[in-house]
């Protein structure tokens, strides 16, 4: 790895606090992203992952702490939070693609919307990363005609067509079965490949293996150990990550 | 005080037997709607079961019958059975009569189509994995489909009864002297003593027919938001 | 059946039908804009109409459109409103279908999940631009069964006009049975018109909810 202080830092979380009335889900947690780094977020259901997501992407308010991005403090902002928003692209669990508009118009309809950017050189890109994703013959197509796959992969085209800085995966895989999951992996790891800053929520660890430049565990609200996933996977230090690895395997009843 | 009351003409329903001739109104409402929603809810359960058949002529003949039904305004039904049966049948019904069995038409309309669409809606898995448990057709439908469906069916029949309510106002249409009919009685009568009467009484009749439907429709959406989540 | 009757009358059925469709698509507009504008403070949570709103929709409700139209046109005058019966009948639609309105958009808007909103958010939408082109067209298409059930109710519920001496179908039907004794006839005719004023509608409701099940 490079050195540390050259790279471009995109993110930089420094204790941050996040409360749900009296109950803390995000408990001074400080984290630094690096471009073109794929971190991988994981723990059991409930300790504050998809909430950070939310946090960064300005969907929560919080009670401490700070979210930089590109070096502008965004936290807690109440105004322009459009422009901040269109730097950081979000893909959902449920997809969220808009019911009523085709594949095509989903993708481009914040570009030129937001960005104000024209319609023919929208569409243009837009056709580019369909076909990249697979999904060329299907700009036409509503979204109840598309399957879960697909579905996330269009939504996963309309996060890129924005250009933004980073992209936020919130267990974009959760809701579809083995196949399809990995049809949407494959077009995360070319991601990847290409060079895209990424925080990724899954639960797929066969995955997060293969994908993450750094995986951060979390538990109850607080970052517990962040390293390579071979350290994560093969020497893990705390006891709490074995307890997590360990719900992954089965032990063999009969003898 | 009491001049605004006058002014306001509330003061006639004070006097005489006034006010008690307008409870008695409101009885005359009320046994109707309640009378025909009793009918309905019987019969409307049953008919609404009966559409679950996949008999062609049962569906045709009962959905002919619920289009025509839903279709017509109820006054439109009213003055059918009232005036109508006079003449095809050389029957004549009373005004109560006629609108007992309007509402309950009606009623049984409703209720058979609320009853078939909770039915249809638990699904087809419910009945499988009852079967799959041993559970004979009796047995499933009494102890696994209706209680599912009652859910649905209970607020939304509570309602009707406000809508029954509501309609039988029509009912002085067709001479029947319910509560609109006394008050207006009453107004009349006492057209020379007191000027603003039709302001005044139709005023707390408005008002009566709030406080007797207001609380229903509440019962019915507390008990509709209550069984959603379950 | 008496066919000369039926002939001779059915210029006056004919008035009737359009004098109750006048009133009623004017009724049923001013139902919609009451509808709209009270979803607007009910969805900003305006204080004050808010409360106002809540308490104009169950008394509009919970009452029957008969006392309603009955208390504008008798006893508004008592207190120096007066009110042409039809205007009062315009009025009382109005007034009646006004809370039905703002109930199926209502519903229609909770019927959106909140992510969509957040989704929007997540693309750099503005809160009006999520309103306009991601909120207001899911809700509308969700509302859309709801208001032509609503427009077909209240289509009904002119039926009540001829209380206020409204010159509709049923004043007519009423006055050529108290003349002629025609009365089959009278009640046929009464029937048709309804027909053709609430089929159309009733069809495109219809088509409209098949639609809207395979998009």
């Amino acid at each position: 790895m490079l050195d540390e202080n050259k790279k471009e830092v995109i993110l930089e979380i420094s204790h941050l606090h996040k409360k749900y009335d009296e109950n803390f889900a995000i408990k001074d947690l400080s984290l630094k992203l690096h471009k073109r780094e794929v971190v991988v977020l994981v723990g059991s259901s409930g300790c504050g992952k998809s909430t950070l997501l939310r946090c960064i992407n300005l969907l929560e308010d919080v009670q401490g702490g700070e979210i930089k991005l590109c070096g502008e403090t965004i936290s807690n902002r109440k105004s322009n939070l459009s422009e901040i928003r269109q730097k950081i692209g979000m893909v959902f669990q449920n997809y969220e693609l808009f019911p009523h508009k085709n594949v095509l118009d989903n993708i481009i309809l914040a570009p030129i919307k937001v960005q104000k950017r024209k319609k023919e050189e929208v569409i243009e890109d837009a056709k580019v990363l369909l076909k990249r994703v697979g999904l060329e013959g299907k700009a036409y197509s509503m979204p109840s005609q598309l399957s879960g796959g697909q579905k996330q992969r269009v939504a996963i085209v309309r996060a890129l067509c924005m250009n933004p800085e980073i992209l936020l995966f919130d267990e974009v895989t959760a809701s579809l079965d083995p196949e399809m999951t990995r049809e949407v992996l494959e077009v995360i790891l070319e991601l990847a490949d290409m060079g895209k800053t990424m925080l990724v929520v899954t639960h797929e660890m066969q995955f997060a293996r293969a994908v993450a430049d750094r995986i951060v565990f979390m538990d109850e609200g607080s970052i517990i150990e962040a390293t390579i996933p071979e350290d994560f996977f093969e020497s893990p230090n705390s006891e709490k990550v074995k307890a997590f690895l360990d719900t992954f395997t089965y032990k063999q009843k009969r003898k | 005080m009491f001049s605004y009351v006058k002014d306001l003409g509330i003061d006639v329903l004070f006097k005489g037997h006034n006010f008690l001739r307008l409870m008695g109104g409101l009885l005359v409402t009320l046994k109707i709607s309640l009378i025909s929603i009793a009918i309905s809810v019987v019969l409307g359960l049953a008919f609404g079961i009966l559409m679950q058949k996949k008999n062609i002529a049962v569906r045709v003949v009962s959905r002919i019958y619920i289009d025509f039904i839903r279709i017509m305004p109820q006054l439109v039904l009213l003055f059918i059975v009232y005036f109508g049966s006079t003449r095809a049948f050389r029957i004549n019904l009373t005004g109560e009569l006629s609108a007992i069995i309007v509402f309950s038409l009606w009623g049984i309309a409703e209720m058979g189509e609320i009853v078939r669409g909770s039915l249809s809606s638990v699904s087809n898995h419910q009945y499988e994995s009852a079967e799959a448990l041993g559970l004979s057709r009796l047995q499933t439908f009494i102890y696994v489909i209706l209680p599912q469906s009652l859910r649905r069916i209970i607020p939304i029949s509570i309602n009707l009864i406000t809508r029954m309510i509501k309609t039988t106002s029509l009912v002085l249409m067709i001479g029947v002297v319910e509560m609109i009919k006394v008050a207006q009685q009453i107004i009349e009568a006492n057209r020379m003593l007191s000027k603003n009467a039709a302001f005044g009484v139709y005023l707390v009749v408005f008002i009566l027919y709030f406080l007797i439907c207001w609380p229903i429709s509440v019962l019915s959406m507390k008990l509709e938001k209550r069984w959603k989540q379950c | 059946m008496d066919y000369e009757f039926i002939i001779k009358f059915l210029p006056l059925y004919k008035n009737a039908a359009i004098l109750t469709l006048k009133i009623g698509i004017i009724g049923i507009i001013f139902a919609i804009i009451i509808g709209l504008a009270l979803t607007i403070i009910t969805f900003y949570q305006v204080p004050v109409l808010r409360n106002i709103t809540k308490f104009y929709i169950e008394l509009s409700r919970n009452t029957p459109l008969l006392i309603q139209l009955f208390f504008i046109y008798y006893g508004l005058p008592k207190v120096g409103i007066s009110i042409k019966a039809e205007m009062c009948a315009i009025l009382g639609l109005a007034f009646l279908g006004g809370s039905y309105m703002a109930e199926t958009f209502r519903s229609g808007i909770e019927a959106i999940d909140v992510i969509q909103k957040e989704s929007a958010y997540s693309l750099g939408f503005s809160k009006l631009q999520t309103i306009i082109y991601i909120i207001l067209p899911q809700a509308i298409r969700v509302s859309l069964h709801g208001i032509i059930a609503n427009i077909i109710f209240l289509l009904k519920e002119t039926s009540v006009f001829s209380a206020i001496s409204i010159m509709d179908l049923m004043f007519t039907a009423k006055d050529l049975i108290g003349i002629y004794y025609n009365t089959i006839e009278a009640l046929l005719m009464l029937v048709l018109f309804y027909l053709i004023i609430l089929l159309p509608i009733s069809i495109i409701g219809i088509l409209i909810e098949r639609k809207m099940k395979y998009v």
